[in-house]
């Protein structure tokens, strides 16, 4: 952008799990989220928004370091970030912006109710919570939980007796019992109360904010305060998305992950009855109601303190949810678009038109990218991704056709190890299922038209006919594998 | 002398020379013969890049390029990484480095900055004719044959002309025998092994220069080969001197004698394809103190080195290194990748898994140019004459290396850092 603006602010609005297609603006009519539809409506929406990888801390590392998973060296959950690796919030702070994070990061392993350590982020305000059922001490959540809410504290966490277990919430069948509690009491409430409380901050210097608002919803637990569940028609979900057989035709291990999610430790679609899946889809969209309620107050909060006008509001997810499609839950290995496109919403009044809609292939790598470009930072050497801002403004006339997708045993491990790679490039969507010399694990692939087939539902790898595409679509990865390479190093010399 | 336990090392490292190369003219290099004639050799030794930048930072950190950072020529060696010196310096070795290291950018006859903890003793010389004042042999070539020299180096006119002129290509490549880069290098390293004093074992590196520096001329043809034999034979004489100082001080059976290549030595010539042989399969071997010749068939990659020579050294193997130890059990990697980025000479890939090949010349996926594809049965065709990659009774082959190399790709990112929690 050249015309002549000020600094934004900057509002980074990110959910955990949460579907590319979940609002209703993006297609689920029976969804509750007028405030972000309507944000939508206010500047432009993404249809086609790909995740780097499709669990936490790798989609989130290539998010906060603008790097491909190959390159960013936090390729699964449980490994932490190389301290080498620069923060977008750094870049920012650095150039004055007064920077905070609310909420869950996911940057550094958590498990153990592990406090997670501070990066060179430069954020001033740091209030952290892994989740509603992390019980570290530093958990700012339950801080804050146990003053505002006391009672309510008291009898989900007793100082003995209490669930000791770390993946007690991934083991639960349904909700636990701090994801019923009143919206007041609430995870996401929180996060909207100490967003609110950020941007209501004096600043007498005039410098632009930038806040990192990180919701644990709509993540499993499948649970949500009676007061949202109320407001969705289960009856009007649709059933989930397969076909009869459908296993058969896919890589081996997409079998394993309809029976047991999370690599065997976590129950899977198989252990829930037809009733139950229905009660998780809705449980699911009661979560959203109520990110999409905290949203609205968040974005009203803005509106009152007058810097609607001068903030760049961003609103997206680490990754999907599989939520009973393919007759799978939760998140995994399988790089369907119900785990690797995300929503993204980004309104900024004056600079993008409203109502603009952008059906090119856009990856979250570009995100830090934008936020650097809004902000007038130059991108800094090793940032990967490329400013939405121009493709916004119309501008851009060659966008890149394509989005990678990179799963390195990033979620539970398995052994032999589960290492995927996805391509989309224009309407058709590769996976591979990588063999050696990778890993020990059998080579295998995904083939899919999205023009034709965009639920996913036939994979046309093992298709003669398609023979031709698979191997076009193989050539197409070995050249964006080079392309994506990290060549940020500089050549100081000729040789 | 030095602990039996922990085994001196000397590293025959060349600029640049192939395995064929090296091959074609063992007999007229007895000692290179002999250490051949007695080692564990991986005949099938691959260069993870064709550039000398990238392909000794690998060399030396047991990382590939894509991890290490170093891409191309010109690219430093990042700080935070380790060296395979520094580690074992910091493990109680000595540390010496006579003539080239090339781990930053080297071109107008920049010094190559060292790092305070690398080597005790560095008598560093990227070559006879980059006249950077730190040049070790030109200090010494003046001091000894001030005369030869400045007939080499007439007085610089020009600060800023660094190219070097053919005749003085020549000029050094006449020098007797007694005057040359590799002989200087086989000195010192003599002399300092029969100086040494104290008991720590050693790592010494020999950066000797065979290729174009010393004169050669890049290759005519598509198997030519850019190589000056008459200063591969000074560096085969260098060797006779060391090998004859090591077994003065009785360590001669203390010291493992390694041999190996930076990259092949072919470059420079725009006809010719690609990541040859000729350009990225180097020679290595290994002459291990109590060892039997072995000879192994399976590829493997210069990034294997590190780890080899760290286990040598009875050093625990750090998690940012991505080579498997030649030493181990199990079978070797049985593949290599290299790959070339290069703003000149474009993006291209090559993996190696047994006797097939295939390089990738890369297209582009902005504009769907797609790339192109060579495929070679190195079994029968060991020079690469006859291309299968469009012949429709290997299109099966050609695709099951297309997945290979995707997988080797994925094999090789950086997933260093150790995964120390479930989530």
């Amino acid at each position: 952008m050249t015309h002549h603006r000020q600094r934004p602010n900057i509002l980074f609005i990110c959910t955990d799990q949460q579907r590319g297609d979940s609002l209703k603006c993006t297609g689920a009519t029976w969804a509750v989220t007028p405030n972000l539809d309507k944000l939508a409506s206010q500047g432009a929406l993404f249809r086609n928004c790909y995740v780097q990888n499709p669990v936490c801390s790798p989609s989130r590392a290539s998010l906060f370091t603008g790097k491909y998973v190959a390159n960013h060296g936090l390729y699964a959950n449980g490994v932490p970030l190389p301290a080498n690796k620069k923060l977008f919030t750094r870049t920012l702070a650095d150039a004055g912006y007064d920077c905070g994070m609310i909420g869950k990061q996911h940057l550094s392993p958590c498990d153990s109710w592990q406090t997670e350590p501070r990066q060179n982020d430069g954020y001033r305000v740091f209030e952290w919570a892994h989740g509603p059922n992390h019980r570290a001490l530093e958990n700012d959540y339950h801080r804050w939980l146990r003053k505002e809410q006391p009672d309510i504290y008291a009898a989900l966490f007793p100082d003995k007796g209490a669930n000791e277990n770390t993946e007690y919430g991934n083991r639960a069948k349904a909700g636990t019992p701090v994801d019923r509690v009143p919206k007041e009491a609430h995870y996401s409430h929180w996060v909207a109360e100490r967003a609110i409380n950020f941007i209501e901050h004096p600043r007498e210097g005039g410098e632009p904010f930038c806040l990192v608002a990180n919701f644990f919803d709509p993540h499993h637990p499948f649970g949500a305060p009676q007061e949202f569940r109320d407001k969705i028609n289960a009856d009007k979900i649709p059933d989930p998305n397969t076909r009869a057989n459908e296993l058969d035709d896919k890589p081996a291990p997409h079998r394993a992950y309809s029976e047991k999610s999370y690599s065997g430790t976590a129950p899977g679609f198989q252990d829930y009855s037809t009733d139950e899946i229905k009660e998780i889809r809705a449980q699911y969209w009661a979560m959203i109601a109520l990110i999409d309620h905290e949203v609205g107050r968040i974005l009203n909060a803005l509106e009152q303190a007058g810097l609607a006008q001068d903030t760049l509001v961003v609103f997206s997810s680490d990754h999907g949810e599989m939520l009973g499609n393919h007759q799978q839950l939760l998140k995994g290995p399988q790089l369907y678009d119900d785990l690797t496109r995300v929503p993204l919403i980004v309104r900024w009044p004056g600079q993008i038109k409203a109502g603009t809609k952008i059906h090119e292939l856009v990856q979250w790598i570009d995100l830090p990218a934008t936020f650097l470009d809004a902000s007038g930072c130059a991108k800094g050497r090793g940032v990967q991704g490329q400013s939405l801002l121009p493709l916004t403004a119309g501008q851009q006339q060659d966008w890149r056709p394509w989005a990678l997708s990179e799963y390195r045993y990033s979620g539970f491990a398995t052994d032999p190890l589960i290492m995927t790679t996805m391509l989309r490039h224009r309407q058709w969507k590769l996976i591979v299922w990588h063999g050696q010399p990778a890993t020990g694990s059998a080579r295998d692939g995904e083939l899919y038209n999205l023009a034709d087939d965009p639920g996913e539902l036939n994979n046309l790898f093992h298709n003669p006919e398609y023979a031709d595409t698979r191997r076009r679509m193989k050539s197409l990865l070995l050249d964006v594998m080079a392309q994506t390479e990290d060549r940020s190093e500089p050549q100081s010399r000729p040789w | 002398m030095s602990d039996p336990r922990r085994p001196n090392i000397l590293m025959a490292a060349f600029d640049a020379l192939s395995a064929t190369s090296l091959k074609k003219h063992l007999s007229d290099l007895p000692v290179l013969a002999d250490l051949y004639g007695a080692s564990s050799v991986y005949e099938y030794a691959y260069s993870p890049n064709p550039e000398s930048g990238p392909a000794r930072s690998s060399l030396f950190t047991g990382l590939d390029p894509c991890v290490h950072g170093v891409w191309t020529d010109g690219v430093a060696l990042p700080a935070c990484e380790q060296t395979l010196p520094q580690r074992l310096a910091r493990g109680g070795y000595n540390t010496w480095l006579f003539g080239r290291r090339q781990l930053s950018g080297l071109s107008h006859w920049t010094t190559e900055p060292m790092r305070p903890d690398e080597y005790s003793l560095s008598e560093w010389a990227h070559g006879p004719l980059h006249r950077s004042r730190q040049n070790a042999y030109l200090n010494w070539l003046q001091q000894v044959a001030g005369e030869a020299y400045d007939t080499i180096f007439p007085l610089q006119a020009n600060p800023d002309d660094t190219a070097i002129p053919p005749e003085q290509y020549q000029a050094m490549a006449d020098l007797d025998n007694e005057l040359s880069f590799n002989h200087w290098t086989g000195q010192r390293i003599g002399q300092t092994i029969t100086n040494a004093l104290d008991d720590e074992p050693f790592l010494c590196i020999a950066g000797f220069v065979v290729g174009e520096s010393m004169g050669a001329k890049p290759p005519q043809d598509y198997c030519g080969e850019a190589l000056n034999l008459r200063s591969l034979q000074q560096a085969d004489n260098a060797l006779s001197h060391i090998t004859a100082c090591l077994a003065a001080a009785g360590s001669d059976r203390d010291t493992v004698i390694v041999v190996t290549a930076a990259r092949g030595n072919a470059s420079g010539n725009d006809s010719e394809p690609a990541l040859t042989e000729n350009q990225i399969r180097v020679p290595l071997f290994v002459r291990l103190p109590a060892g039997d010749r072995t000879v192994t068939e399976a590829p493997v990659s210069t990034i294997d080195l590190a780890p080899t020579l760290l286990e040598l050294a009875q050093l625990p193997l750090p998690p940012r290194l991505q080579g498997n130890s030649l030493l181990a059990d199990a079978l070797p990697r049985g593949w290599a990748l290299s790959r070339q980025r290069s703003e000149h000479h474009g993006w291209h890939s090559a993996l190696l898994i047994e006797n097939w090949k295939l390089v990738v010349s890369h297209g582009s996926p902005q504009t769907d140019s797609p790339p192109s594809y060579r495929l070679y049965n190195l079994a029968v065709d060991p020079h690469e004459k006859n291309n299968l990659a469009s012949k429709e009774q290997h299109a099966e082959q050609l695709e099951d290396m297309i997945d290979k190399l995707i997988d080797a790709r994925c094999a090789l990112e950086d997933r260093t850092e150790p995964r120390i929690a479930k989530f």
